[in-house]
């Protein structure tokens, strides 16, 4: 008997979503062994982390809260993707459009909300797409790989971030006649920079929408303009690009602006919706999960919306788990670890087929 | 010759010559291999005696390199049973199959580059680690002796002609004991001389009692080497017979299942005003230098400039250079007298010229794409296949349907991936999107290389169309054949020139060799 591999020319529709369902289930099953491990009983973990996630009302407006930066940046990452470009910077282009539109808020801290909210998306899509597009150029002009570079500006960018809130932006308090500064964070932006809530929930509903108008665009960009066919000619096959006259360097410094810019967006909302000012626990690591999704919602808004939907809960019940069960922190990292891991593992069955044959 | 005798000729007809006694070097029965969506090998027989080359002839998508690569190891079957010297064997690997000493020299070569003859020669020999180089050095030359192997063991593989690198690679099989040889398509890449002392080789290597199979779809070279012939149509065998009792007339028949026409109807064309001239033009290669060298030409309205020569003598480069794809040192490019050296492809395109490039999959389609995405690959920001930033995909469908039809591209449907259709289709799919904007100037590199009989022929029968219609065709092949039967005119290129140029007719084919070979500089110079 032996085990056979062979190139698969297509993959059915169904086949891969199958295949994406089942990567999911292999991680779900893979880390039950490690709450057991724990002690735990797996079966109350996920049942906890769904109710929680899921089951409330309060739980449901939670996970969609998380929901909306994933699926602002994974829209941009799944569009970038197609050009075979690997943005994995987007948390670094997440917090250069919070801090851009920190500082729109906090030099016009007088301008009515209807003219500085947009105002303050605009200029973070802008610095987004800024933090974004010198890996494009590095990449077509230089030939320097973008996974390193996307990665390695998320790092300039965080350390930038770090001493700005031990130096300039470190908030200064005034109790009495005494004035000190003490925590690393910053100030408060004005109010006339928070966005609106849904009632009685932490859902910021402008970036909701633009979450979601961005998830459909995307997929109307790719499939429907002729950007998307030069993006989609790009990743499959550079040079019958070269050779039908497409420049490698502008689809994907386009792309990178798009890319970036939404993760920009998705910064300024985290900002201005929640949590209003910068501490040093800002970042979350959004950037980083929208990969993950971008991968399972392939190019295709509702599978984005689902894969969001679902990664937000994940999310939501590790913070449960780790207040319920007394969990380390670290355990959510190696969730949403073990789900890539196994993503990506599982594409290999989209590309070969194993037979077992005699 | 009938059918039904094609039929009962299967696994007969004995090899004229030498090693009839013992059982059959290879026996293949009833192989079966399937790829997806294909059958590649439907119950195919095959026999390989000692004493004999046996040519296994047949379209491409034939099945033939699919057969040998099984009895080679790379792939193993569905179905079937393989014999080696009378014993059942299971060849799961090349090293399986190495072991039961049958060798295989593939296409594309498999040779270090910065290493010498000797050293690559001695890679993946264990024993030789011991002993290294002072052994090898003497066996390849007992080989170059005993066969005519003529190569110095001591040349870098850079330095060697393609030729030369296929001489390697059978000392390589040879120094592994391989006693049964196959070889896939090796002409594609000889010059007429390399190609007849290649089959000297081989008929010694027959004497011997070494069994050759020797993959092919040229018809010409199974008259001048083979003892039988195996023709595969479509995964089956049509037939095994003798080569002393066919013809190619018969042969092509086995192999396309109908009458196939050798020569083109090449129909009078008055010659218009020139449409492509190049003067005195400079280009730099891959490793940075000169690969054209003062290439001067000119291509005339519905004439077609031919050029001949071996691989890697600057055609390439030339071509990459003419559509816009790589940087010109000195010189000028002219498309109906507008100067366009160093433009973009897109410009040179716009200009009316059509590129059809050597290795289609990799320059000439997006394979993921569907025949119809990749139909509008030069023209989808154009009216109408796009309005403003929107594809029109009404407009792109109605298009693929229209040239689909004209050119006769076989597919299942317009929204297949292009990467999913046959070699003949590819290269139909090309024709279809480059010639239908009807250019003034086509650049055609290896057009039909690599493909049956069948797409060749309509391949060709295009090309002389475009040529009735008034375009300058410039075609680039190393089929010597073709060069001639197509061309108007003739010029060889060696070493970055061309080193002569001719009608052809003019020239014998023993000239043209040489002059390929860079021996002779010569040929009329033909007035443009």
């Amino acid at each position: 008997m032996r085990l056979v591999v062979e190139k698969r020319t297509v993959a059915s529709r169904r086949f891969s979503v199958a295949v994406r369902v089942a990567s999911v289930a292999a991680a779900l099953l893979t880390m039950a062994a490690v709450f057991a491990g724990y002690g735990l009983d797996p079966v109350r973990v996920y049942g906890g982390i769904f109710s929680k996630a899921f089951g409330t009302p309060v739980g449901l407006a939670e996970t969609v809260v998380r929901m909306i930066p994933l699926l602002l940046i994974s829209s941009g990452l799944a569009l970038v993707f197609k050009a075979q470009f690997w943005n994995i910077g987007a948390e670094g282009q997440f917090l250069a459009g919070a801090m851009a539109a920190f500082v729109v808020a906090t030099s016009l801290p007088d301008l009515p909300p209807h003219l500085l909210i947009p105002l303050m998306f605009a200029v973070g899509f802008l610095a987004g797409a800024a933090w974004g597009v010198p890996t494009a150029f590095m990449r077509a002009k230089l030939n320097v790989n973008e996974v390193i570079t996307t990665l390695m500006f998320t790092y300039i960018l965080d350390w930038i971030f770090q001493w700005t809130l031990s130096g300039p932006w470190k908030a200064r308090e005034t109790v009495g006649q005494l004035t000190y500064s003490g925590f690393r964070h910053s100030v408060v932006i004005t109010e006339n920079a928070w966005l609106p809530l849904i009632e009685g929930t932490r859902v910021h509903w402008p970036t909701l929408a633009l979450a979601v108008a961005a998830a459909i665009a995307a997929y109307l960009v790719v499939s429907r303009t002729t950007f998307g066919y030069e993006l989609r000619v790009v990743g499959d096959n550079p040079e019958a690009a070269r050779a039908a006259g497409i420049s490698y360097s502008k689809v994907v410094s386009v792309g990178m602006i798009i890319s970036g810019g939404l993760a920009g967006m998705a910064g300024v909302g985290e900002l201005a919706g929640i949590q209003h000012r910068f501490t040093a626990e800002f970042l979350t690591g959004y950037g980083y999960d929208a990969i993950i999704t971008a991968w399972l919602g392939g190019m295709n808004p509702v599978g984005l919306l689902v894969a969001n939907f679902l990664l937000g809960g994940l999310v939501v019940g590790g913070d449960y788990l780790q207040i319920k069960f007394r969990l380390p922190g670290g355990m959510i990292d190696m969730f949403n670890g073990t789900i890539l891991f196994f993503v990506l593992a599982f594409e290999f069955l989209l590309r070969y087929r194993i037979r077992i044959r005699r | 010759m009938s059918v039904g005798r094609e039929e009962s000729a299967s696994v007969g007809g004995h090899p004229g010559e030498a090693g009839l006694a013992g059982p059959p070097l290879v026996r293949m029965e009833g192989i079966v291999k399937r790829f997806p969506g294909v059958l590649a090998n439907d119950h195919v027989d095959f026999e390989l005696v000692p004493g004999e080359v046996h040519a296994l002839l047949g379209e491409n998508g034939a099945g033939k390199t699919t057969l040998m690569n099984i009895l080679f190891g790379i792939y193993t079957p569905d179905e079937g049973r393989i014999y080696v010297r009378g014993e059942e064997v299971w060849i799961g690997s090349p090293r399986d199959a190495i072991r039961l000493g049958i060798g295989m020299v593939h296409q594309h070569f498999l040779l270090v580059d910065r290493h010498t003859v000797a050293e690559n020669v001695a890679l993946g020999f264990a024993e030789s680690q011991l002993s290294p180089l002072r052994e090898v050095r003497r066996r390849i030359s007992e080989f170059s002796e005993r066969y005519g192997l003529k190569v110095d063991p001591d040349a870098y593989v850079w330095q060697l002609s393609a030729g030369e690198q296929q001489r390697v690679e059978i000392i390589k099989a040879l120094y592994a004991g391989a006693d049964i040889l196959i070889l896939d398509e090796p002409t594609s890449v000889l010059t007429p001389q390399e190609t007849r002392e290649l089959f000297e080789v081989l008929r010694r290597m027959r004497d011997e009692g070494k069994g050759v199979i020797f993959i092919t779809h040229k018809l010409e070279e199974v008259m001048a080497v083979a003892d039988r012939v195996t023709v595969l149509r479509r995964g089956k065998v049509i037939g095994t017979v003798p080569a002393s009792e066919t013809d190619e007339r018969s042969l092509a028949r086995m192999m396309v299942g109908r009458e196939v026409l050798f020569r083109l109807e090449k129909g009078e064309v008055q010659v218009g005003p020139p449409a492509l001239e190049v003067r005195d033009l400079w280009v730099v290669g891959d490793r940075g230098l000169d690969a054209v060298r003062g290439v001067t030409m000119t291509v005339r309205r519905g004439e077609i400039y031919g050029i001949a020569g071996v691989a890697g003598n600057g055609q390439r480069e030339l071509i990459e250079a003419i559509a816009g794809l790589r940087k010109v040192k000195s010189g000028s490019i002219h498309i109906s007298g507008v100067d366009v050296t160093n433009k973009s492809p897109k410009v040179i395109h716009g200009m009316g010229v059509a590129h059809v490039p050597e290795e289609r999959l990799r320059h000439g389609i997006v394979p993921n794409l569907s025949v119809a995405e990749n139909l509008v690959l030069k023209d989808y920001d154009r009216e109408p296949f796009s309005r403003g930033v929107l594809l029109n995909y009404e407009a792109i469908e109605r298009n693929a349907e229209d040239l689909v039809e004209r050119f006769e591209i076989v597919t299942p449907s317009i929204r297949t991936p292009a990467k999913l259709l046959s070699g003949g289709n590819i290269q139909r799919l090309i024709c279809a999107r480059e010639f239908s904007r009807e250019p003034k100037v086509i650049l055609a590199a290896h057009p039909t290389y690599g493909l049956d009989v069948g797409a060749t022929e309509s391949i060709r029968r295009l090309l002389l169309e475009e040529r009735s219609r008034g375009a300058a065709v410039l075609l680039v092949s190393e089929d010597l054949e073709e060069v001639l039967n197509l061309s108007d005119r003739v010029g060889v290129m060696y070493g970055g020139e061309i080193v002569g140029e001719f009608r052809p007719g003019e020239v014998d084919m023993e000239e043209v060799g040489l002059m390929m070979a860079g021996v002779r500089r010569g040929g009329s110079q033909a007035a443009g």
